[in-house]
């Protein structure tokens, strides 16, 4: 399913990255970047995430329906075969849920604000939905973006340990038009790598308390690109990154970012070993 | 599927690493080509070829008309210790382990002989065989690392006894992981590793 001419790179700092350039062959890459065009259209402005602060996300998103998963060419994406290489690569322990979004950054967009995308989620506790994954899916009755202990005691927590980002339906891209994805440091403030938003390339990083990583913005480029997480158990992955989890609550930082403020009791996902 | 490799080295340090994760990991039948000095215990279910790769008549009387569907090569420096190996023997893919040097070293960088030396290499291995991998890694960092130059703090790699981030970098166990994947699917092309 991955192209025979892809180009692979890997990366470890400042944490693990993969990207595979021409990731597609030339009929799936069409039909992804078609489909996006289709469904966009629907999407809704993201607005403010989470509860905690004012941060808006300038961006358009739409979720695909399970639907468009199972039976338009979404099902790339929605791939054992594709789940397997990461997890394979990474070597990590994937389990069955799929979140899987749509973004779209009209010009001139805000950069994002850095963050790691280490959170507890919440996914519908329903069988599979296609091919052995549980791909979210709007109209479940779950809030996805919900990592507290008792608001939705019906649903499963999990946790986001692979992010993937594959661009599609942008115009060539080139130098100094912006619309790249920014590799920070620790610190979260300092840029080291910024991957290009080049139609066909997929940009997986393997999530953790260090990840940082943002939007960079354009003033001139609508910057589009599917965007979906494999997750993990949440005590697996703090076991996991036991590392940086300590460091970061050494220095009184909750290692997980939060969807929820501070008075809500959060979800008890272990400690560290 | 590739059903059988032979490793040149596959010892220590990365190709170490990678023969681990083909040996717990894949049913390829590894065969190991070194000098039986490193580690010799190591991969007992593995076949073994004992040679220096230097040595043309060592090469000559242990691969002499064999037939490879896979080469793996971690020691490969120069011209010779290519022809010892590919002027003896046919292979249907070959990958090689190059360095990010070839990329990212210039004219009175210290490392820029042996760029030099590995972009040749690079060149051989394709004339020689018709498939090729080649991978560039940046420094690489983690399991069996021999050199004593990098200490893990906190989840991140630093040159020993500073706090000056090691770059470029891979993980070993990553690099190996994305190896086996494109060994074992006999991709061509080049591997980029701890840069782009």
């Amino acid at each position: 399913m991955i192209s025979s001419s892809a180009k692979f790179t890997v990366c470890s700092y400042p944490y693990n990255y993969l990207i595979i350039e021409d990731c597609f062959e030339t009929n799936a890459a069409y039909g992804l970047s078609s489909v996006f065009n289709d469904l966009i259209r629907f999407g809704r402005s993201v607005g403010k995430v989470g509860e905690v602060g004012d941060l808006v996300y300038d961006a358009i998103n739409f979720t695909p329906t399970t639907d468009h998963v199972r039976n338009t060419p979404i099902a790339n994406i929605a791939s054992v075969e594709l789940k397997a290489l990461i997890a394979d690569v990474f070597q990590i322990q994937l389990d069955d849920n799929v979140m899987i979004g749509m973004h779209r950054h009209n010009p001139p967009s805000k950069p994002g604000w850095t963050h790691t995308d280490f959170a507890v989620v919440s996914f519908p506790k329903v069988p599979p939905t296609h091919n052995g994954l549980r791909v979210y899916y709007d109209g479940s009755g779950c809030n996805y973006s919900d990592d507290s202990k008792h608001r939705q005691p019906e649903t499963v927590k999990t946790a986001r340990s692979i992010a993937c980002l594959y661009y599609s339906a942008n115009a060539d891209w080139k130098p100094g038009m912006g619309g790249e994805t920014g590799v920070y440091l620790p610190d979260g403030k300092t840029l080291v790598a910024s991957i290009p938003p080049k139609n066909n390339l997929l940009f997986a990083f393997e999530i953790c308390p260090l990840s940082y990583h943002a939007y960079l913005g354009s003033e001139s480029m609508q910057r589009s690109s599917f965007i979906w997480w494999y997750h993990s158990a949440p005590n697996y992955l703090l076991k996991r990154h036991s590392g940086s989890v300590a460091a970061r609550q050494q220095l009184g930082l909750d290692p997980w970012d939060r969807w929820t403020d501070a008075t809500v009791e959060k979800y008890d996902a272990g400690i560290a070993m | 599927m590739v059903k059988n490799v032979l490793v040149l080295g596959g010892t220590a340090f990365i190709g170490r690493s990678f023969c681990e994760a083909l040996v717990q990991r894949s049913p390829i039948q590894l065969t190991l080509l070194n000098r039986g000095v490193t580690n010799p215990a190591l991969f007992p279910s593995a076949k073994r070829l004992r040679c220096d790769r230097n040595q043309a008549d060592q090469c000559k009387q242990v691969l002499q008309g064999t037939h490879w569907e896979s080469i793996v090569d971690f020691t490969g420096r120069d011209d010779q210790q290519i022809r010892n190996i590919l002027s003896n023997c046919t292979v249907d893919h070959y990958t090689y382990i190059s360095s990010s040097a070839v990329d990212l070293s210039w004219s009175g960088d210290p490392l820029f002989s042996m760029a030099q030396n590995k972009l040749w290499c690079e060149h051989l291995v394709t004339k020689f065989a018709s498939k090729v991998l080649i991978v560039r890694p940046g420094f690489v960092c983690g399991a069996y690392d021999y050199t004593n130059r990098f200490e893990e703090t906190e989840g991140r790699w630093f040159w020993k006894g500073t706090r000056e981030p090691v770059r470029p970098m891979i993980r070993a166990e990553l690099l190996s992981n994305l190896m086996l994947r494109l060994v074992c699917e006999a991709r061509v092309g080049i591997v980029r590793a701890g840069y782009h």
